[in-house]
């Protein structure tokens, strides 16, 4: 396989490293120059900003935003105290990493399991029409969603409680019953999210190359086999990936998910469904949080991704050094 | 290739077009002043109107007028990088929630010196109200002279009520309970909030004097001038229980605390303002409604601070900005201009069949700034409505009109000299000591209060819950700093 | 059924090695049970949408409508307010489109510069990519550098290029271009003399279909549901998107609900300004339509068992 030779060719080429400058070079940084313009005028330029979260922000007046920043008062690590020093932040902090491991096994066993099995439909055309139908749930916001969600679940004109009466049971105060919860989030986190999740892995076994299956066939591999020992090493790469990238979010949550559809995450669901996402909206629309603070738990987050995302490259890199981010 | 070749040169040359350009400064002598405001989004004849208006405006006081009028869902987000960032404005409006936090920043420029040269301002907006919004002595802003008392209404359903004229006597929470169940008995609707509840039940008693913290504050009443954790005190335990026994006898909205909105029809509504209100919330209902007070009349900084203009600190014309803001609190024409538009397209002048009293008639709903926002209502001219002849009578040959009476002058005004002052109207609670304190209970408030606030709760149970929890993140540190910088503002 | 049956006949392989019948049936009942609890909150938005406010309001939601809960009020609310909408939908259309065609360009240069391993700067441009998936400036830099540096501030231009590239795009497509580009291909053209942007255009691009749809797909979806630029820099109501107007309608309703002072002042406009439910529900629903449709036109490089080159493994 071409993976492998690129492998030994890379080897080889590993002890002369300065190599020299190539036309190559100079093409591929031409093709990547307009891409690289984009990176520093809307992600690099912006990036000065994370020093707020040291300093005591102060307008200068007659002066930019740049210029008052740099004039404000340096407060080292006083802002993160307020976040750190929160009741709740032992709460927070279990919430948003259980929810995240939850979601990170999901989302890479459900989408890479129904992309498979939904490539072994016979028809193409029901496949589409599923696919199609699955993908659905991505077309509507949040804000609808919770609309919706909304709809099926009150007390007393919701659709689930008409339908639980219906059958002979009593009416649940879903809203007031935070033991539902975890099992609702992640049940509309899957169901908005599958259709979407599964393109990626789908383009991928569309990528796979049919001769390796027509090989397996001749080797008398079987079905589950084929999927164990071609689908699954060939999206090896992709769901490495797709791990890496969530394992750098672990720190992060989809605000609409936990604030919108949990109605704003008031009592009694707070201590089930608060994350660090819904805290720090809290910290920026309140007035009395200084923005250095609001940065301040921004950054952290930022912070820890990153190192937890380096770690599960270098683990990666260990294993299998094609398969690894950077 | 080739097309792609272009297309990529297509993509540098926007970029590289875009980092050329550069500040592209107008030499003008005459000095814009840029108001940003709160409203609909910007008109869409606004060019036109700003034409009349700077001709004006070049005469009267020699500068010209840019408003920016942001649309009300924009707006949190927009006011806040604006001011963050200092884009040159040279008037924000601001209210209670954003003030403090702002001139902390030290976004807005100190008027204390300044108004002095504007008497017009001085003279219609009272001392008392210039003080509220003073902090540590300096003055950063100046309200908008209107109805800067609060006063609520129980605002019912005129067609549910009609058997039930006692509602008119129904001025506590505990009043309505007797007409509210008959009216849901009868027609099946009820008391309709939102997840926000009835804040009047605590906003009605105690002041929290800027503190955006409802669960401290000193009483209207008492004529004790101590601070207190307000809903442990029995008047507003008591109501509470009455709000909780309303619920769970269903006579309020069973989604309460998860509800995002409460319109269309229902049986009772709590709505802040005066009585001629009633005619817009009927609209806003769908139906006519009738209204009984809500407890009495009360004055504080918050109820000050509603809608405020600042200046900011790095304007180049401060001295312009508030003359400007003297001439829209002084001068009809352009206060006209600003709530009601252009005249000619959005509204014109009318007088009335019977008094002759000028009236401003709109022709049609486009003109979208909020005249909240602006200046005082006292020198705006009256909306006035096309007269309809009763039944029987002739229509008259010509459209006539009538003015109402003035209810500004009859109702606001009156309201506001009527009103219960907080015996912290002018004390301003510097909250640097207790900040962190202060976010985290609020923050607690904000989860607690649709529970408590709407009935859905037991008080019995939930504000324990509640204080529990704020008194884990330094409450009573905050009542005990609140009280030492109150003891001390009136000793001195 | 009879064209897919012929299309397989073909490959004798392919079709030997199929599930069996009975795991085919299973699968079809699991995809239809899960493209129907996708499928049917849609339908439900729309019975929403049709259905009388008062019946919503006084006795909850309804799973279908007969024709005393029917009203078509919602659609003649959008249907007097066509101009302003069309408007909108021209704006999602035209940001859309001209964002997925720069956003896929940008991403796949870098995602191909990245998937080549000899090139000198590499590890550099990895990082380049790499900083911003995890750290940003925040909204009150990217505000300042957009509106006063860039002058992005109430233009088209500031709804389209901030969304053009994600680190996230680029590394799934630098992902594809390494597992599915044979190095072969590249190095047999080199050899031919053929020069970066040649391979790239005329060998890469057109074998690499399934990716650049779903990278335009996610694109597009991004720039079809996007709000947030809108809210922070577009003040002419000209430049507002369907989705926009849309969280504006939403916005409003909230800012208004929780300020009593502005409620008052507006208050006779309100029935202007605050949609009911069902409007809600139909412009979330006349939202969702035109981007579904789109839909099926990436999906057919997803499965369309599209194999890579001629080049075998």
């Amino acid at each position: 396989m071409g993976r492998t030779e690129g492998k030994k060719r890379r080897t080889e080429l590993a002890p002369k490293k300065r190599r020299r400058w190539t036309k190559d070079d100079t093409e591929l940084t031409l093709l990547s120059l307009p891409t690289f313009v984009w990176y520093i005028l809307f992600c690099y330029l912006p990036m000065f900003g994370v020093i707020i979260a040291f300093k005591d922000y102060k307008i200068t007046p007659g002066a930019g935003f740049v210029t008052s920043l740099l004039k404000s008062d340096w407060v080292r690590f006083d802002n993160f105290k307020y976040f750190f020093g929160l009741r709740d932040f032992p709460q927070i902090l279990r919430n948003t990493l259980l929810y995240n491991v939850a979601f990170i096994i999901l989302d890479i066993v459900l989408p890479v399991l129904f992309a498979i099995m939904i490539s072994n439909i016979y028809s193409k055309r029901k496949s589409k029409t599923y696919q199609t139908l699955m993908f659905m749930p991505h077309f509507m916001s949040w804000v609808v969603v919770t609309y919706f969600v909304y709809a099926f679940l009150i007390t007393d004109k919701g659709l689930l409680n008409a339908l639980i009466r219906a059958l002979g049971g009593e009416g649940i105060n879903w809203y007031f019953e935070p033991k539902y919860w975890p099992y609702i989030l992640i049940i509309m986190h899957i169901w908005k999210s599958i259709g979407y999740s599964m393109v990626v892995y789908l383009a991928s076994i569309t990528g796979i190359d049919s001769t390796l299956y027509e090989a397996a066939v001749l080797d008398g591999a079987s079905k589950f086999q084929q999927g164990r020992y071609v689908t699954l090493p060939s999206l090896k790469p992709i769901i490495i990936m797709m791990f890496i990238l969530s394992v750098g979010h672990i720190f992060s949550t989809d605000f609409g998910l936990f604030y919108q559809v949990s109605r704003g995450a008031n009592q009694p669901l707070t201590p089930v469904v608060a994350t660090f996402d819904v805290k720090i909206y809290q910290m920026l629309t309140s007035n009395s949080v200084s923005l250095g603070k609001t940065a301040a738990a921004s950054l952290f987050q930022s912070v820890v991704g990153c190192i937890t995302i380096l770690i599960a490259n270098g683990i990666v890199r260990k294993v299998d050094r094609a398969s690894a981010l950077i | 290739m080739k097309k792609l070749l272009s297309m990529l040169l297509a993509v540098v040359m926007v970029v590289s077009m875009f980092a050329c350009l550069g500040a592209s400064a107008l030499a003008d002598d005459i000095p814009t002043i840029t108001w940003y405001m709160v409203g609909g989004g910007q008109p869409a004849n606004y060019d036109s109107w700003k034409a009349k208006v700077d001709a004006y405006l070049e005469e009267k006081i020699g500068v010209h007028l840019d408003v920016q009028c942001i649309s009300w869902g924009d707006w949190g987000d927009r006011r806040s990088v604006i001011v963050q960032t200092n884009e040159p404005y040279d008037i924000m409006f601001t209210d209670s929630g954003s003030y403090i936090g702002d001139v902390n920043m030290g976004a807005f420029a100190d008027l204390t010196e300044l108004i002095k040269e504007t008497p017009g301002l001085t003279d219609v907006i009272p001392e008392d109200y210039l003080k509220a919004c003073e902090i540590d002595g300096k003055l950063y802003a100046i309200p908008a002279y209107k109805d800067s008392s609060m006063t609520q209404y129980f605002v019912w359903t005129e067609e549910y009520v009609a058997d039930h004229p006692e509602y008119a006597d129904a001025h506590t929470l505990a009043d309505i309970g007797p007409i509210l169940e008959a009216v849901h008995d009868e027609t099946g609707d009820v008391f309709l909030m939102n997840k926000d509840g009835i804040s009047a039940i605590i906003g009605n008693k105690y002041d929290n004097f800027g503190t955006g913290l409802p669960t401290i504050g000193i009483s209207y009443t008492s004529g004790e001038n101590k601070i207190v954790p307000v809903f442990e005190q029995e008047d507003v335990l008591a109501d509470l229980r009455t709000m909780h026994e309303y619920f769970n006898a269903g006579l309020i909205n069973s989604d309460a605390a998860v509800a995002d909105e409460a319109t269309g029809i229902c049986a009772l509504g709590v709505a802040q303002g005066w009585p001629s209100a009633a005619k817009g919330w009927g609209e806003g209902r769908g139906c006519p409604v009738v209204v009984s007070q809500f407890e009495d009349t009360v004055l504080s900084n918050d109820t000050v601070q509603g809608s405020m203009a600042c200046i900011s600190a790095s304007s180049e014309h401060p001295l312009e900005a508030l003359k400007l803001l003297e001439l829209v609190n002084t001068d009809s024409w352009l206060r006209d201009a600003l709530a009601y538009g252009e005249e000619g397209v959005n509204f014109e002048y009318v007088t009335d069949k019977d008094t002759g009293e000028t009236g401003v008639f709109k022709l049609n709903t486009d003109w979208t700034l909020a005249a909240y926002t602006q200046g005082t209502f006292f020198d705006m001219t009256l909306e006035a409505t096309k007269y309809e002849p009763a039944e029987g009578e002739e229509a008259p040959a010509e459209d006539q009109y009538v003015v109402p009476e003035n209810y500004y002058v009859n109702e606001v005004q009156v309201q506001n000299e009527n009103a219960t002052p907080s015996p912290a109207l002018g004390f301003i609670f510097d909250a640097t000591p207790v900040a962190d304190e202060l976010a985290a209970c609020q923050a607690i408030f904000a989860e607690y209060k649709g529970l408590i606030q709407t009935g859905t709760g037991d008080p019995d149970v939930e504000v324990p819950n509640m204080m529990e929890a704020m008194r884990a993140e330094g409450f009573d540190d905050i009542v005990a700093e609140a009280q030492s910088q109150f003891d001390a503002w009136l000793a001195g | 059924m009879a064209k897919e049956k012929k299309m397989h006949q073909g490959d004798g392989v392919t079709r030997l090695n199929r599930i069996k019948p009975a795991t085919n049936a299973i699968f079809n009942i699991f995809f239809l049970v899960l493209a129907l609890a996708c499928f049917l909150p849609i339908v439900f938005i729309f019975i929403i949408s049709l259905t009388n406010n008062d019946v919503i309001r006084r006795q909850g939601y309804q799973l279908y409508v007969t024709a005393e809960t029917f009203s078509g009020e919602a659609y003649k609310y959008l249907w007097g307010q066509r101009q302003t909408i069309l408007h909108a939908l021209w704006v999602s259309v035209y940001v859309t489109v001209l964002g997925t065609v720069l956003g896929v360009a940008l991403t796949t240069l870098m995602g191909y510069v990245l998937s080549r391993r000899e090139y000198r700067l590499n590890g550099f441009m990895a990082i380049v990519v790499f900083i911003p998936m995890i750290f940003g400036g925040g909204m009150a830099a990217s505000y300042m550098v957009n509106s006063q540096i860039l002058h992005l501030r109430d233009t088209m231009w500031i709804l389209i290029l901030p969304l053009a590239v994600s680190s996230f795009n680029v590394t799934i497509t630098r992902t594809f271009f390494r597992t599915t580009i044979p190095d072969e291909v590249i190095e047999s053209a080199k050899i031919d003399g053929a020069s970066q942007f040649t391979i790239f255009s005329r060998i890469v691009l057109p074998i690499s279909k399934p990716v650049l749809a779903t990278i335009g797909l996610f694109l597009a979806f991004g720039y079809w549901n996007d709000w947030f630029q809108a809210q922070l820099y577009i003040s002419s109501d000209n430049l507002r998107s369907l989705q926009a107007m849309l969280n504006a309608m939403q916005n409003n309703l909230a800012y208004l609900t929780k300020n009593p002072t502005a409620l008052l002042s507006t208050a006779s406009d309100l029935k202007k300004n605050m949609p009911q439910e069902s409007v809600r529900m139909a412009i979330a629903f006349v939202v969702a339509v035109p981007i579904a449709c789109v839909y099926p036109f990436f999906q057919k490089y997803f499965i369309s068992g599209l194999t890579v080159g001629a080049v075998k493994g």
